[in-house]
C-alpha cells in the first residue's frame, strides 16, 4: 500500500545528515512525571534504593496498567515531587548492569502479552486515538499502527535505526498483532525496506512533514472519530518489546538523533531511555548559548532529560540578544506587532493535518468552541498534529494546549 | 520548487504583517505622485492621522498592540479618492471605517470587513455627488509588484483571483459588454481585487470558500456595473462579497463535517 501526501514536498526544513551510530556513556538518567499523560503516581522506592533495570519504580493510583520501571540499573538519587501529589522527576544514577529477568510466556497469546507488557513497563508506550491516552488493558483497538517513519525536522531515519535490530523489530511487530482486533499497520517511508512480519500490513508514505505523523496515517488507513479506537506505538518501543521477548530483559538503550543549528555535525547516538541531555551533548556543544530540547525543533520540550518516546534531541542556537537595540530593530519590532488574532495565510492550508480546514479549526480551538472543533475533526488529532501549524502561524499561540483543552472537554462528555 | 530557505523567509514576522501590502501599494502611490503632483499627500496625511489616533485610543483602552493596518487603510483610501476631497469628509469617513470596520471587533484579524471598504462605501453613500464613485486611472503595470508580493507571501490567496477575473470577463463577453471585458485590464480592478477583496481576514477562510468568494465578487461586479461608475461597482461588490464570505465558509465547513461524519462514523 502506497500513499503519497499530494502536493506536499518536503520544503519546510533542511534535512539532518546523520553518520554512523556512536555510543555516549551517560551516568544519570531521569524519568519525568510528564512522560505519561495525567499520571497519578504511587512511588515504590525511596531515595537511595538500589534498582535493577526493569524493577518497578512508579505505578498509577487509578490505572493499574501503568507501571513505570527503571530503564537501567542504578541507585535512585533524587525524587522531586510535583504539583498535586505528582512526581516532577525521578533521577537515577547508573551503577551496574543488573537486569531483572521476566518470564516470557510460550506460546504468546493476547492476555499473556498484555500482562507481560504491563509488567515490563512497555504498556504506556501504546497510545489511543482519539484522545492520545494510554489504553486500558481491557480495551481492544480496531487497528494498531506501528509508526516507522519520521518526517519531523532533523529526525533520524527510522530505517537506519531498525536495520541493525531487524530481528527484535520483527519479533516485536509480530507480537503486537495479538493486541489488535483488526489490522496491524506498519507505516514506513516509501523506499525503506523494513521487516514486515506475516499478518502485518505495510503502508508506505511519502511527502512532507505531516506524512510521518500517526494522525495522517490513521486518517488515510483507518479513520476514527466519534466511534472506534485505534492504538499506535513508536518503532523504538517495538524494538524494545522484541528485545524483551527475545532476551527476557528490558532494552536499556534508545537511539537518539542529536541535531540542530547549535552543533556542527548531527550525531546518531546510542544511549539510555531518559538520558541526561546535558551529559549527552556536553562534548559537542559550542561556546555559544543554545537551547536543549527533547524532541524536534517544532514540538520539542525544553528539559533536562530525554522524554519518553522521543527519538531526537534538538540543539538550537539562541537568537542573539543585542546589547543595545538599534533604530532598525525597534522599527522592525513595532512593525511586527499584532494583537495575536489569527491572520489567515496560504501557508496555513499547506501545514494543516489532512482533511482539516486549518483556519476555522484554529479559530474554533482558540476560542474554546468545543462543538465546532469536534465537527471539524478534533477527535482525529493530537498535539503533534498541530505543531507544524503553530510553527507556520508564528504568532506564539500554543495550539497543542488549546486542542488538549478541547479534547479534555470532549472526553469528559463521553 | 520552493525550498526551506524561502519558507523561512515567508515565515519571518515582517512578511506576515501588513508590510507586503504597504510595499505593494508604493508603486501606485509613486505613479499618482508623478502624474498628479503632491496633492495626494494631503488626504494620506489626514487619513493616516485619523487612523493612528483611533488605534492608539483603542490600544490604550484595551491594552492591545496594533500594526501597520491603519496606515495601509489610509494609503488605500488616499489612492482611491480624489485628491480634492474635503478634509471633514475624510475625517468622518476614516473614523467610521477604522472604528466600525476594524477596532470595535477587536482589531486586525478579528474584523469582518476591510476598514478601507467601509470608509469608501460610507463616502460613496453619504456624498454621492462628490465623485467618490468615479475612481482613478491606474495602469496595469503599477499593480505587478503588489500581485507578486501579496500572492507570493500568501497574504492574498490566489484562489480568489481566477474566479473574479473569469466571472467578469466571461459574463461581460456573454452580454457583449466591452467595458466589462476591459475591466480586468485596469490597475484599479487589481488594486481592489488584491488588497480589498483578497484581504486574508475579510475574505473567506477555506480554500473552496475562497473560490466561491472570487466568483461571487465577479458576479456582483457584473450586476452593479450597469448602475454607476466602475469604482462604485467594485467597492459595493467587495462589501457584499465580504458579508457573504462567512456564509461560504459555513457551507464548506458543513460539507467537511458531513464528509467526516460519513467517513469516520
Amino acid at each position: 500500500m502506497k500513499i503519497r501526501i499530494a502536493g506536499r514536498l518536503n520544503y519546510w526544513f533542511d534535512f539532518a545528515h546523520y553518520g554512523q551510530e556512536t555510543r555516549i556513556a551517560i551516568s544519570t538518567c531521569g524519568i519525568q512525571g510528564g512522560d505519561v499523560p495525567r499520571l497519578r503516581p504511587a512511588l515504590h522506592i525511596t531515595e537511595g534504593t538500589s534498582v535493577a533495570a526493569g524493577d518497578l519504580l512508579i505505578t498509577d493510583r487509578i490505572r493499574p496498567e501503568i507501571r513505570i520501571v527503571a530503564p537501567v540499573g542504578g541507585i535512585v538519587r533524587q525524587i522531586v515531587r510535583g504539583a498535586r501529589r505528582g512526581v516532577d522527576r525521578l533521577v537515577l544514577a547508573m551503577e551496574d548492569d543488573a537486569k531483572r529477568r521476566f518470564n516470557i510466556p510460550d506460546p504468546l497469546d493476547r492476555p499473556s502479552l498484555v500482562a507481560l507488557m504491563i509488567e515490563a513497563g512497555i504498556w504506556p508506550s501504546l497510545r489511543t486515538r482519539p484522545f492520545e491516552n494510554v489504553p486500558r488493558s481491557d480495551q481492544k483497538p480496531d487497528a494498531l499502527f506501528i509508526t516507522a517513519i519520521d518526517t519531523r525536522p532533523l529526525a533520524p531515519d527510522p530505517a537506519a535505526v531498525i536495520a541493525p535490530r531487524r530481528e527484535w523489530f520483527d519479533r516485536g511487530a509480530s507480537a503486537l498483532r495479538h493486541l489488535s482486533t483488526g489490522r496491524t499497520y506498519l507505516c514506513h517511508a516509501a523506499g525503506a525496506s523494513l521487516p514486515t512480519p506475516e499478518g502485518v500490513t505495510a503502508a508506505a508514505f511519502s511527502g512532507a512533514h505531516p506524512a510521518g505523523l500517526v494522525g495522517t496515517h490513521i486518517h488515510y488507513l483507518h479513520p476514527v472519530g466519534a466511534r472506534g479506537q485505534v492504538w499506535h506505538i513508536g518503532y523504538q518501543d517495538v524494538i524494545a518489546l522484541g528485545h524483551l521477548l527475545a532476551k527476557g530483559t528490558i532494552w536499556t538503550r534508545r537511539i537518539v538523533g542529536v541535531a540542530g543549528d547549535g552543533i556542527n555535525q548531527p550525531m546518531l547516538v546510542e544511549t539510555v531511555p531518559g538520558a541526561d541531555i546535558h551529559e549527552l551533548t556536553r562534548s559537542v556543544l559550542p561556546a555559544a548559548a543554545v537551547r536543549l530540547m527533547s524532541g524536534s525543533p517544532i514540538d520539542g520540550r525544553i528539559g533536562r532529560y530525554l522524554a519518553r518516546g522521543d527519538v531526537q534531541v534538538s540543539v538550537l542556537r539562541h537568537a542573539p540578544v543585542p546589547e543595545r537595540r538599534g533604530l532598525t530593530t525597534r522599527a522592525a519590532d513595532w512593525l511586527m506587532r499584532g494583537n495575536y488574532a489569527i491572520v489567515p495565510n496560504a501557508l496555513h492550508e499547506r501545514a494543516a493535518p489532512p482533511g482539516v480546514l486549518a483556519i476555522p479549526f484554529l479559530r474554533a480551538i482558540s476560542v474554546g468552541d468545543v462543538e465546532t472543533a469536534r465537527r471539524l475533526g478534533a477527535l482525529e488529532l493530537a498535539e503533534d498534529d498541530l505543531a507544524l501549524l503553530g510553527h507556520v502561524d508564528c504568532r506564539g499561540g500554543d495550539y497543542g494546549r488549546m486542542l488538549r483543552q478541547v479534547l479534555d472537554h470532549l472526553e469528559a462528555e463521553r | 520548487m520552493i525550498g526551506p530557505r524561502l519558507v523561512q523567509f515567508l515565515l519571518h514576522p515582517l512578511m506576515r504583517g501588513q508590510l507586503p501590502v504597504f510595499a505593494g501599494l508604493l508603486l501606485p502611490l509613486i505613479y499618482r505622485l508623478i502624474s498628479e503632483g503632491p496633492a495626494i499627500i494631503g488626504p494620506f496625511t489626514v487619513l493616516g492621522a485619523v487612523a493612528l489616533v483611533w488605534q492608539v485610543v483603542f490600544a490604550r483602552g484595551r491594552g492591545q498592540k496594533f500594526g501597520l493596518e491603519g496606515l495601509v487603510m489610509a494609503l488605500l483610501i488616499a489612492l482611491l479618492v480624489p485628491a480634492s476631497a474635503p478634509v471633514w469628509h475624510l475625517v468622518l469617513g476614516g473614523t467610521f471605517g477604522i472604528v466600525i470596520g476594524l477596532l470595535v471587533f477587536g482589531g486586525h484579524g478579528r474584523n469582518i470587513l476591510h476598514p478601507a471598504v467601509v470608509t469608501l462605501a460610507f463616502l460613496m453613500f453619504s456624498f454621492p455627488t462628490e465623485g467618490y464613485r468615479a475612481g482613478i486611472a491606474l495602469p496595469l503595470w503599477t499593480m505587478v509588484p503588489a500581485l507578486l508580493l501579496l500572492v507570493g507571501s500568501g497574504h492574498a490567496n490566489w484562489r480568489i483571483l481566477p474566479g473574479a477575473v473569469g466571472m467578469v470577463m466571461g459574463l461581460g463577453g456573454l452580454w457583449n459588454q466591452e467595458a466589462l471585458v476591459a475591466l480586468p485590464g485596469e490597475g484599479i480592478f487589481w488594486l481592489v481585487l488584491l488588497v480589498l477583496v483578497a484581504d486574508p481576514v475579510a475574505s473567506a477562510a477555506t480554500n473552496w470558500g475562497r473560490i466561491g468568494h472570487g466568483l461571487l465578487f465577479g458576479l456582483l461586479v457584473v450586476m452593479f456595473f450597469g448602475a454607476g461608475p466602475a469604482l462604485g461597482a467594485l467597492v459595493f461588490a467587495t462589501l457584499m462579497a465580504a458579508i457573504f464570505a462567512p456564509l461560504l465558509d459555513q457551507t464548506v465547513m458543513a460539507l467537511n463535517a458531513a464528509q467526516r461524519a460519513r467517513r469516520h462514523g
